[in-house]
């Protein structure tokens, strides 16, 4: 298994660096040989704040051939671009706007006006050559690291990636927004290739650097967890491994360096190389175990330890990683399987009775893949699959039911606060309309919100079901386009709005302004 | 004047060897550097300690894997395979660099005078130790000879070990400590027969130094395994 480390957005950057550090050593941090990476990952890092590129020496521009590198995928759309005037004009959308001053729906909005207008689709084709420069431009500079690019390297192509993880956080910002149409492209090329989500869920309380809001960043979380959860198999990614930085904060405090190194301390097990002889999976492989008996990608808490070499090790280290070494809060007992990645010399058998022990999971649902270890320590990563579905579990501190109702409650405390303006008024109608549709709509998200804390306090899984989008393609005429409805029937009045809407918008591209008398007219 | 300068040399050693380490340690290097055998051994000791320690740790992860894998067979070429990691052109560049300049600094230091193998040494050759290019002939010899050595070494050694950058960065440090040593010991043959002592003993030191550094990986697994 070799992996491709998507950093997206700023916590996502952070994260890439510490992944894609090199082991080699440089002199003047020139290095004039290769670039080697731990695990041989390699990756990049995509933003949408140039600031924040700007802001750190590790990501080179990829648009100057270095490596590793950051690409602003908005950055292909020129300031005087037709494509995006016409999406202002349409939708009040301004692609280039940056990072996290963005509301959280913002992105999910922007691919699914790419994804739908079939207007915007001919202005970006005729001008950029693709239907949606911005995701074949993040598309096409993610690509060749992988082996969908087809390139053989000098080991007859296993210097490629055969999988992505794409790293970000649930904050609302850049990362939440990318993952989901990217993966499009990936499974429009091959619908197995293998695609895991890294998340970080963010801390309780206001970002001290962002200064955002937790219930908007938890609105911003949700409808990130929501788009990836409700993706079908094939569809969407392959597996969310979920990381709370609450625990990371009560753990190093604010010092997110130090977070940062943490959980890359904890991925190593996942990426690295030196495997048992026999036991390097592709991540084809990793993908078909993660999604097993699944239709919707499954959530993966990771459970950590690490200790210093001796013999026996695996009781001691199963049952410290489950009870202290959880990186998001669950019941073990709950978890539908296990994989487990070790780093250091341990038993298949003995992981697997361990694990079994500790989580009542019988042993043909543990997966164990073991490698070499380092420094004379031994290691165990262990992926626990929808660790999740007690009744009135939402109520144990620790869970993650607990945990992520309180994000369910937040978004839509958030969602209700008039402050929030999620319905900005200086929008279009038509995006006025589809963004109040979209989250306060008959079957909109707000309700299945609601829907979703229902099913966690019963113990229901999946606790999302259905993907909702904001706009959809229309089914009469292209460049009509209307808010998805669902079972909502289109009253007329509404239909009365539309058409006027219409009207005035052709009207107003032949010259014509509305309420003005033609020319030729007396 | 030979004399007074010998004198003014020996105080002016003992000064500066004093100052660097305490009284009985520099007797002690002192004599252990004036000693060709006992250097020699030492060096060729610690290579070989080195290559034996190396062969346990292979060894050592081959039972273990071996002791952890169901039927406990494994083949030893795929676990040397799956061992393997890359370390970087810029680290292997500078580890090979750093074993010629070990294996040069060596000589530089017990070979080049007639101060520690009187009957073996550089001065021996005087067409080449006078040339025109003098004792960099010297140098370049050795080099040439512990070259296929050097470039062998580093894959066979660092390859198989997980290194930190700070081990990385250790190894490539006796680069320019290597150059030191090469340099002092040009000095002292420059100045033959006249001899300094302080400079003997800082070469002598920089050159075990990094002898010591460019094994330590071996030497901390083995220490680390054996707890």
């Amino acid at each position: 298994m070799r992996l491709c480390i998507v950093g997206i957005g700023g916590c996502g950057g952070h994260l890439a660096e510490r992944f894609l550090k090199s082991q080699d050593v440089t002199l003047l941090k020139k290095s004039l040989g290769e670039h080697v990476s731990f695990g041989g990952v390699k990756g990049l890092w995509l933003e949408a704040d140039v600031q924040e590129t700007e802001n750190q020496d590790f990501f080179r521009s990829l648009e100057r051939g270095c490596y590793p590198g950051f690409f602003i995928p908005h950055d292909v759309i020129g300031s005087e671009s037709k494509t995006s005037k016409l999406i202002v004009d349409r939708y009040g959308y301004d692609v280039k706007k940056q990072g996290f001053m963005r509301q959280a729906e913002f992105l999910k909005a922007v691919f699914e006006i790419f994804e739908s207008d079939e207007d915007v689709k001919r202005a970006a084709l005729s001008e950029h050559e693709s239907e949606n420069p911005i995701l074949r431009a993040a598309w096409d500079r993610i690509r060749p690291y992988t082996t969908l690019a087809g390139l053989k390297g000098n080991n007859g192509g296993s210097e490629m990636c055969d999988g992505i993880l794409f790293v970000v956080s649930f904050g609302g910002g850049t990362g939440t927004g990318f993952v989901n149409p990217i993966t499009k492209y990936i499974r429009g090329e091959r619908p197995a290739y293998p695609a895991f989500v890294l998340g970080v869920l963010t801390e309780e309380g206001t970002d001290p650097q962002q200064r955002a809001k937790e219930a908007k960043r938890d609105l911003g979380a949700t409808i990130s967890l929501y788009d990836l959860m409700t993706k079908k198999v094939g569809v969407g990614v392959d597996g969310v491994i979920l990381i709370d930085n609450q625990i990371m904060v009560e753990k190093f405090g604010q010092d997110y360096s130090a977070i940062d190194d943490y959980i890359h301390q904890v991925m190593r097990a996942f990426v690295a190389g030196r495997h048992y002889p026999g036991e390097d999976p592709p991540s084809l492989a990793m993908r078909e175990k993660f999604i097993e008996g699944l239709d919707r990608p499954p959530i993966l808490v990771p459970c950590y330890c690490r200790e210093k070499r001796r013999r026996n090790p695996e009781e001691n280290l199963v049952k410290r990683a489950l009870s202290e070494g959880r990186l998001f809060g669950c019941d073990p007992a709950k978890a539908e399987r296990a994989y487990v990645f070790t780093r250091g010399f341990m038993g298949l058998d003995e992981i697997v009775r361990a694990v079994a022990n500790y989580t009542g999971l019988s042993e043909d649902r543990i997966e164990p893949w073991r490698k070499l270890g380092e420094n004379h320590a031994d290691e165990i990563l262990i992926l626990l699959r929808n660790p999740y579905g007690e009744e009135r579990g939402c109520e144990v501190k620790g869970n993650l039911e607990y945990r992520l109702h309180r994000v369910l409650r937040m978004a839509l405390k958030y969602m209700n606060d008039p402050e929030s303006n999620l319905v900005a008024k200086g929008m279009p109608d038509l995006t006025r309309r589809a963004i109040e549709d979209y989250f306060y709509g008959e079957d909109g998200i707000e309700e299945r919100l609601k829907e979703g804390l229902k099913r966690i306090e019963k113990g229901e899984k999946p606790f999302f079901l259905n993907e909702k989008n904001i706009f959809e393609r229309s089914s009469r005429a292209a460049g009509v386009h209307e808010p998805h409805g669902g079972a909502h029937r289109v009253e007329d009045e509404e239909i009365r709005r539309i058409v006027e809407a219409e009207v005035s918008r052709v009207l107003a591209e032949r010259g014509f302004e509305p309420g003005r008398k033609s020319p030729g007219a007396n | 004047m030979s004399g007074l300068n010998e004198t003014v040399a020996g105080v002016q050693a003992a000064d500066m060897s004093s100052s660097l380490v305490p009284e009985g340690l520099s007797n002690a290097i002192a004599s252990i550097s004036s000693n060709g055998l006992l250097g020699l051994g030492l060096f060729v000791l610690l290579l070989a300690l080195g290559a034996v320690l190396h062969r346990l740790n292979m060894e050592r992860t081959y039972r273990n894997v071996a002791a952890t894998t169901n039927g406990g067979e494994i083949s030893e070429g795929e676990l040397r395979e799956e061992m393997l990691t890359r370390q970087g052109s810029n680290f292997n560049a500078a580890a090979i660099t750093a074993w010629m300049l070990l294996f040069a600094a060596f000589a530089y230091f017990y070979f080049l005078t007639p101060e520690i193998f009187p009957r073996h040494n550089y001065y021996q050759v005087p067409t080449l130790s006078s040339g025109p290019l003098g004792f960099a002939t010297f140098g370049f010899l050795v080099l040439l000879l512990t070259l296929a050595l050097a470039a062998f070494i580093p894959k066979e050694l660092y390859g198989y070990y997980e290194l930190s950058r700070k081990t990385k960065v250790a190894i490539m440090l006796t680069l320019p400590l290597l150059a030191i040593s090469i340099v002092l010991s040009v000095q002292q043959g420059t100045i033959f027969p006249q001899e300094e002592l302080a400079s003997r003993m800082l070469a002598f030191m920089a050159l075990f130094a990094s002898e010591l550094a460019l094994l330590w990986p071996i030497y901390a697994e083995a220490l680390g395994g054996m707890r």
